[in-house]
């Protein structure tokens, strides 16, 4: 197999607070597919190494696999970007790309890429917009890359969304060896999910491609899923169709995979994760409080928001309830049962203060 | 308990009458002390600090622990203290309810330093409540360097005020369940850091990684 070249930028960041990293390699087998060549069981592996920080990142994948014939093919990836200093509001963001793809008795695939986006809203809610140029070089000769980018996200609880639309052409050289011609042009749409929630990772992507000039249309899409066995163990598992990756030299390909992970920073367990809680025991919210309170028969609740006027709950089914505005920050609450001591309600942390009272504690968005 | 009710009715009627006509005793049954709080609340009015906390204090105190008059006195001198420094630490334009949620975050053990912390990473944005859950951690034990720590990162890798105030619950719940504070802190906050963008909200996803086949030359 041709050497799979990597080269390492350098970059400028900001000296990061709090740096996040993580390495993971991984080891399976895939049964693959593609456009007039005969399906193939392959031995494939991975590594990545993420090194994140305050306003960097430094992204890497390689992959490698082997078919039962001997022959070998590898890809690598590295993405850098750097993000500006506003913590909340319009960002800019610059990032750089270089891939590189090769397979035994073929020739390899090089690109570079450059990337500016804007970036807008949060982490909850926001988007971005962004352009790109570069150049890939391939068995028939150097071509400009340029590209442009929108996309939009949403967080939920434990998951997120991202639409996203692209637009890629490249100009190669034309017939004649001269001067640059039209080349591959086609605009991609697609919507991909990500949950990470108790010790299972699932992702979903769907698409679709209008293409125009030299490449195909059509829709791909995979799904993946990762169940941490062992807070640095995962069994991974994937499907998906994909369509020409024309910026890294990747053609279609069908694939089935499964596989290892072996990561070097832990993760949330499946047998470690905190099983379902049940409801919490109290909620507060700017429309009042709910207690679940078994085998009571009176409840009694004062609190800041009461001026600690003392104020009996009434009882609906499992529950004790009292509707009261309560304005957003953080409260001091305390109850009584059935007569007896005042206390800090079940599940608030329970904070003894400087007069010597005991409350529960809880913020109110 | 209808005394008490109405006692406190009574109490915060008389406390708010304050802000305008001092002749109200605060403390029923101790002038001295009466007066006393009459000058702090008119001191922390004066210097442009939120009284209704020092009020609600005093409330607290005579109508919830019984406590004497001048340990009360005590409790509301210290807390105008700690007003002053959250107003300090949350400034340049800290809202009342900023001020009064930074003072509670003082009392149950951070420092003006982890409250700037918090200040600088929100920018712009009201504090109350990533104060609160800080708050809220320290009093569930987790130590107040750490959550202070968390609390700022989570703010920097734009955690809605909704998944904070989750983080706290959820670390709240399991405390009450067994779980030591900081254990429990460190694995909620794994799943929800599996979600937030980094720091500054860095992209992700390399594209178009797949297993292939060879391709021919042509």
């Amino acid at each position: 197999m041709r050497r799979v070249g990597l080269i390492l930028l350098s970059i400028c960041a900001a000296t990061p607070l709090h740096s996040q990293w993580q390495v993971t390699a991984d080891a399976g087998a895939a049964h693959l597919r593609q456009t007039g060549i005969p399906e193939s069981n392959a031995l494939a592996m991975g590594a990545s190494v993420d090194v994140l920080g305050e306003r960097a990142a430094l992204r890497s994948r390689l992959l490698a696999s082997r078919a039962p014939n001997e022959r070998w093919t590898g890809q690598g990836v590295l993405l850098a970007s750097i993000v500006g200093p506003n913590a909340t509001g319009p960002n800019w963001e610059l990032s750089g790309a270089f891939s590189a793809f090769g397979q035994t008795n073929a020739s390899s695939t090089t690109s570079a890429e450059g990337m500016a986006r804007l970036r807008l809203g949060g982490t909850t809610l926001g988007g971005a917009i962004g352009g790109g140029v570069g150049a890939l070089s391939d068995v028939s000769g150097t071509h400009v890359l340029y590209s442009g980018q929108a996309s939009t996200w949403r967080t939920f609880a434990v998951d997120q969304i991202v639409a996203d639309a692209s637009f890629v052409g490249t100009v190669g050289p034309d017939a004649g060896g001269g001067s640059f011609a039209d080349g591959t042009r086609y605009v991609d749409l697609s919507v991909s999910w990500r949950r990470d929630h108790r010790g299972i990772e699932l992702g979903a992507t769907a698409g679709a491609r209008a293409a125009f000039n030299a490449a195909t249309s059509g829709g791909w899409g995979q799904v993946n899923v990762a169940a941490w066995l062992a807070p640095n163990l995962a069994l991974v598992a994937a499907a998906g169709r994909s369509l020409e990756d024309v910026p890294r030299g990747v053609p279609r390909t069908q694939y089935v995979s499964l596989g290892l992970r072996i990561a070097a920073r832990s993760h949330t367990s499946v047998l470690d994760a905190r099983p379902a809680t049940s409801a919490p025991k109290t909620v507060v919210t700017r429309a009042g409080v709910v207690l679940r309170i078994d085998g009571a028969s009176r409840v009694e609740l004062m609190a800041d928001f009461t001026d600690w006027a003392v104020v009996e709950c009434e009882r609906s089914g499992g529950e004790w309830r009292l509707e009261r505005v309560v304005p957003p920050g953080l409260h001091r609450i305390a109850i009584r049962i059935d007569g007896g001591e005042w206390t800090a309600p079940p599940g608030l942390p329970r904070a003894t203060d400087d007069l010597g009272g005991v409350v529960g504690l809880i913020t109110v968005p | 308990m209808i005394t008490r009710a109405a006692t406190a009715v009574a109490l915060v009627a008389s406390l708010a009458r304050v802000a305008s006509a001092q002749d109200t005793l605060l403390l029923p049954g101790d002038r001295d002390a009466s007066a006393e709080l009459a000058r702090i609340v008119s001191a922390a009015r004066d210097a442009g600090l939120p009284v209704d906390p020092i009020l609600g204090k005093v409330s607290y105190g005579v109508v919830v622990v019984h406590a004497p008059p001048q340990r009360i006195v005590a409790a509301a001198r210290a807390l105008a203290a700690r007003l002053e420094i959250a107003r300090d630490a949350l400034a340049p334009r800290p809202t009342p309810g900023d001020i009064a949620t930074g003072a509670d975050a003082l009392e149950f053990g951070a420092t003006k330093a982890e409250l700037r912390a918090v200040r600088t990473a929100s920018g712009d944005q009201p504090v109350s409540t990533p104060l609160g859950v800080l708050a809220q951690l320290v009093a569930s034990g987790v130590n107040a360097k750490r959550a202070a720590q968390i609390v700022t990162d989570l703010i920097k890798r734009h955690a809605s005020t909704a998944q904070l105030v989750a983080l706290g619950a959820d670390v709240n719940a399991d405390v009450a369940s067994g779980a030591q504070a900081t254990a429990a802190l460190d694995t909620r906050l794994r799943g929800l850091t599996a979600v937030l963008a980094p720091p500054g909200g860095v992209a992700l996803d390399a594209p178009g990684i797949s297993a292939t086949t060879p391709k021919k030359k042509p």
